[in-house]
């Protein structure tokens, strides 16, 4: 139980970390934003222009991205704009819905939405559009264009990607800002030096680059968190008890049988290797039914209460398909951690029972 | 014809200390037994006759004196040899017959054979002649924990002969057993002689004040032969 | 006791087996490629979290930055 646990765990939080590293690549390099008294403000577009002329800088893309929140249930969803005028967009897009009427998407106000979304507007009765809010006090209606694939659920799942002239009205951005500015530098080890100097462009900027961003994710999702951390203390709590009961021989129906087999001409050694062997057995079949249990629970089944801990649940419901990952190296480090004091807990008191003289360990 | 000696207990005592309590469980005993003899310990519980038979298996250690199974001071060698003296020559009889209850008759009748390294053909002749030896070859798949008194008994004769072993040990065999049973028992014991085996059985039943086979009675009071 | 024994054993064998069944007709490149394509076109990958977005706790696009009406970077050394 407690194995299948800890491998659910661990297989959950290896798949949310593979699925993030895959989209690393792909992410832009650098983010730069405006803050002020440390919070984000809307960041002027023309910064844009100075980016690109900081030589070794290139795909300079300003974002507009927002929460809206749907009231009164208070629950939100993700809007993101996109220039679907940009080529390279239109092109991503393509790819992304497999044959996507373009034209009629862009002749009026549409959205993609991600799954979560769609589930919650039809729950509230809007099939086929919404009716935004925005900050002028003016309503937009737009229409459900399409849902995104569902393999995307991790990331589109809250999502709303539509015009970004659309979003920028229902967000409430001007026209000369946006939320942030991103772009690429090719050359890795111009990295720190192109960092510092758009950081002292102006007194308010805020520079990140996407590797604190991974960080910042592995943190959540990292084995070393503090999930992870409770349910070890669990198992070595577990353990601390199962050999103190073993070394107390509380079952003694198993301290006359091990004398019983001194008796009928078994060594030390002879007994020693056989319980070997047989908690071994035990701790491999043991072991590998954890695993298997919590591989069918985590990507068959889709992990329901764990994935809640995970993702959250009290915004919208997701239903994400976590890619099977396996990484050798934690399974084997459970392996060890859980083999070697479960052996030890049995083997010592059966040495302790097996040095004692047949008769009185028959007692 | 000058018969082996099997067994020679040579001044052999043993105590138990319990906080300032003393009690001296066997007083010096000495005793010789041959090859083929079939000697039997008489005397009421608490007489010593089975810590006599523990020392002679070497399930225990004694205070004082010493046991030679042909030679051999079993008390005093190493575990591996002694495990192996045990293993080979000493085949084990006890009270309440101490089956493994959840195993069938035949793994309770191999156990004794799985350190030695036989392959599990030879393994299994093995196992079935003892079963047929003690009359149990019919049960041989049957748990243990669902056999009767007579059956566990016989199952335990096939165990203790399951490798061959020239010296049988029986501690109250009949104890547990009611008068048919305990007749059984005492025919196989007679086949058992029949073989040439050696055999000591500590018991205070009746039944075998008259055997119909050669034997020593030696009554036992107090941790002393009398 | 060796019959139940091999029956679990084959059973894990089978199920190890259909693990790898699994694992091996998972379209892993599809959803890679889905996941990559999404990040490419929004040129984010922001994580679904389900939770109660209290903007004051929480800066959730970049969460190494504060929350945005907290005061501890005041209060902190």
């Amino acid at each position: 139980m407690i194995l299948f646990l800890l491998s659910s765990v661990l297989l959950l939080s290896s798949s949310l970390r593979f699925s993030l590293q895959q989209t690393l690549d792909v992410q832009p390099d650098f983010v730069v934003t405006r803050t002020q008294g440390g919070a984000s403000t809307p960041t002027p577009l023309i910064w844009g222009d100075t980016l690109l002329e900081i030589h070794g800088i290139s795909k300079v893309t300003p974002r507009i991205y927002g929460r809206y929140f749907f009231k009164p249930k208070e629950h939100s969803f993700l809007i993101i704009g996109v220039d679907f005028l940009e080529e390279q967009s239109n092109e991503n897009l393509q790819k992304l819905m497999d044959k996507i009427a373009l034209k009629a998407f862009l002749s009026t106000n549409h959205m993609l939405v991600g799954e979560g979304v769609k589930a919650y507007l039809n729950a509230h009765f809007y099939k086929d559009s919404y009716q935004f809010l925005t900050p002028q006090g003016v309503f937009e209606k737009v229409n459900i264009f399409k849902v995104l694939p569902s393999q995307t659920n991790l990331i589109s799942n809250d999502m709303m990607i539509m015009p970004m002239d659309l979003a920028r009205k229902i967000l409430g951005y001007e026209e000369e800002h946006v939320s942030d500015i991103t772009f690429n530098v090719a050359n890795p080890d111009e990295w720190n030096m192109i960092s510092d100097k758009v950081s002292a462009l102006h007194y308010d900027i805020r520079v990140v680059n996407k590797n604190e961003v991974h960080k910042s994710y592995e943190n959540l999702y990292n084995y070393k968190g503090g999930l992870f951390l409770v349910l070890f203390l669990i198992v070595l709590s577990t353990f601390a008890l199962i050999l103190y009961q073993r070394y107390s021989m509380v079952y003694s129906t198993e301290r006359r049988q091990l004398g019983l087999l001194r008796a009928l001409g078994w060594s030390i050694n002879d007994v020693l290797k056989w319980k070997f062997m047989e908690t071994f057995v035990l701790v491999f079949i043991s072991y590998i039914l954890g695993i298997l249990i919590a591989y069918i629970y985590v990507f068959v089944l889709g992990a329901p209460l764990l994935k809640e801990v995970f993702l959250g649940g009290e915004n919208l419901q997701n239903n994400v398909t976590f890619i099977p990952v396996l990484d050798f190296t934690v399974l084997t480090s459970i392996f060890l951690l859980y083999a070697i004091p479960f052996i030890a807990a049995v083997l010592i008191p059966v040495w302790s029972v097996s040095v004692t003289d047949p008769k009185e360990a028959m007692l | 014809m000058m018969r082996k000696i099997m067994i020679q207990i040579e001044n052999l005592s043993k105590t138990f200390y319990q906080g300032s309590h003393v009690a001296a469980v066997l007083k010096e005993i000495n005793l010789t037994i041959h090859q083929g003899e079939c000697i039997i310990l008489k005397g009421v519980s608490g007489s010593g006759k089975t810590t006599l038979l523990s020392l002679i298996a070497g399930l225990d250690k004694p205070s004082g004196g010493k046991v030679l199974i042909e030679g051999e001071p079993i008390s005093k060698l190493p575990d591996l040899f002694a495990s192996e003296l045990r293993a080979k020559k000493i085949g084990m009889i006890f009270q309440h017959f101490n089956l493994f209850e959840h195993l069938t008759v035949n793994e309770n009748v191999m156990l004794p054979l799985i350190p030695t390294g036989l392959k599990m053909k030879a393994l299994q002749q093995r196992v079935d002649e003892a079963l047929q030896v003690a009359n149990i070859h019919h049960k041989k798949d049957s748990v243990a924990s669902r056999l009767s008194g007579g059956e566990k008994q016989r199952t335990a004769i096939a165990r203790a002969l399951v490798a061959n072993p020239d010296i049988i040990l029986c501690d109250e065999p009949t104890a547990n057993l009611d008068r048919d049973n305990s007749l059984l028992f005492i025919a196989i014991l007679e086949s058992l002689h029949r073989m040439g085996k050696t055999i000591i059985i500590a018991t205070h039943d009746p039944l075998f004040d008259h055997l119909d086979f050669e034997s020593i009675i030696i009554p036992m009071v107090d941790g002393e032969m009398v | 006791m060796i019959k139940p024994f091999l029956v679990v054993v084959f059973f894990l064998i089978f199920m190890l087996f259909a693990m790898g069944v699994h694992g091996v007709l998972f379209q892993y490149g599809k959803a890679v490629r889905s996941m990559q394509q999404i990040t490419t076109l929004i040129h984010m990958a922001p994580l679904s979290l389900s939770i109660s977005y209290d903007e004051s706790k929480y800066n959730l696009t970049y969460p190494e930055m504060p929350g945005l009406s907290r005061m501890d970077f005041i209060y902190e050394k």
